[in-house]
């Protein structure tokens, strides 16, 4: 009786009352919870959409700078990553706003936030020119890629410090952990999410710390719920990668 | 007093799977039987049941055979760098390309036992980037019709098995 009063569902086909641990109709014998199991499929498509999306962006740059480098072309890229990120929050946007809302934080999350990328910058940096060293492989600098246009400083500054951890978080910590969460849990999108932010930077060596980054990054956005401390960690740890490079670049502005 | 407790539980419990079931059920809301329904509808209910059971080890059958494509993707990758290397004048970083890409097909293969949702759908993609890579860099790799055939055939069987698991989650 209590069950019957207290009706917490309705069978969708012939709307009897149901309690809520009913897996079946008990008037009709209709199956209950497919609206969950679409949702998963949902999440699903978009998850594998998203990335085949990175992949189409890299085969469109691949031609655009296979006919042409220049500032034009940069920009042009750039343009279409923040398009496509957008298009894809724009899908779940009311959740992805809240990771924009000032949430507490405390005082450990503000110096892991300061103190780790600052540590995995300097490992990072020295620890590839140690493997180049080793593996006799030309060592690449980013702020070499800029020197080329002028106030090459603003726009390298711009282009690999301000521009990725923006977009770079609302993609991967934004949209693709929210849709990734909706399927499994908390320690699978952690690493999900690492997984493939590694991946889309299409170098397997460079996997091998993008990884364990993203997991830095995907730990902050779950503890503390927020966008900002994942934005401002990747942006210190690009920001003195970038100052590196340039210092070893123009040693005499020094 | 006893007695009549024990009486009235057994009326009220599904014959198949003896959930406990209300006065005014006809079917069970646990497993679905209709345990007031004729003679015939049960049967089919046991039909039904013995299919969606064969349907579900269907579904685990689609996991192994994609996981097991991802051992074979792994144990190609590694022969593969090996070869390469000794040759192709010994270039290490065939040696490191190739073997992390092995270690990562062999980790998602192990992992798909647990989360095989997951594991297929970064295997899937892990697969599509090296095809992407590849594409970019030597596009003439993707125009041979027999790599064409390989690769449709391992992407057919990793989405089968995604697809699989997608079933699975659901029951």
């Amino acid at each position: 009786m209590e069950d019957q009063s207290n009706p917490v569902q309705y069978c969708l086909h012939c709307s009897a009352p149901l309690p809520n641990t009913a897996k079946f109709c008990s008037q009709c014998g209709t199956a209950i919870a497919i609206p969950v199991d679409t949702r998963i499929q949902k999440s699903i498509y978009y998850i594998i959409a998203f990335y085949v999306a990175f992949l189409l962006l890299a085969i469109v740059s691949a031609v655009i700078f296979s006919n042409d480098i220049s500032f034009f072309s940069e920009v042009l890229v750039e343009v279409i990553f923040i398009g496509m990120t957008l298009g894809f929050c724009a899908l779940d946007w009311k959740a992805i706003v809240k990771l924009y809302l000032l949430s507490k934080v405390d005082a450990k999350g503000v110096l892991m936030t300061l103190l780790v990328p600052i540590a995995s910058a300097f490992f990072v940096y020295y620890g590839i020119e140690w493997l180049n060293g080793v593996l006799e492989w030309y060592d690449e600098n980013i702020y070499e890629e800029y020197i080329y246009y002028e106030n090459a400083l603003f726009w390298a500054i711009l282009f690999t410090t301000i521009v990725p951890p923006i977009f770079e978080e609302l993609a991967f910590r934004g949209f693709l952990f929210n849709e990734m969460r909706k399927v499994s849990s908390v320690q699978v999108t952690i690493i999900g999410t690492s997984f493939l932010f590694a991946l889309v930077h299409f170098s397997l060596i460079s996997f091998i710390w993008i990884f364990p980054f993203g997991l830095f990054l995907g730990y902050l956005r779950q503890r503390y719920n927020t966008l900002w401390l994942c934005m401002v960690a990747h942006f210190i740890h690009n920001f003195l990668v970038l100052m590196l490079d340039y210092i070893n670049y123009s040693p005499e502005v020094f | 007093m006893e007695e009549d407790i024990i009486d009235i539980s057994e009326q009220l419990q599904c014959s198949l799977c003896t959930a406990a079931m209300e006065e005014n059920y006809i079917f069970c809301i646990s497993c679905g039987y209709p345990e007031k329904g004729s003679e015939e509808e049960q049967t089919k209910f046991h039909a039904h049941r013995i299919l969606n059971m064969r349907k579900s080890s269907d579904a685990r059958q689609g996991i192994t055979s994609a996981r097991n494509i991802l051992f074979i993707i792994a144990a190609i990758n590694m022969l593969w760098g090996i070869f390469y290397f000794f040759q192709n004048s010994q270039d290490i970083s065939l040696l490191i390309y190739f073997p992390i890409l092995s270690v990562m097909y062999l980790v998602l293969g192990y992992w798909s036992q647990q989360k095989p949702l997951m594991a297929l759908v970064l295997g899937l993609l892990v697969y599509l980037t090296v095809i992407v890579l590849g594409a970019i860099y030597e596009p003439e790799s993707i125009i041979s019709v027999s790599g064409l055939f390989l690769k449709s055939f391992v992407i057919i069987y990793l989405a089968k098995g995604i697809n699989a698991a997608l079933h699975i989650k659901k029951s």
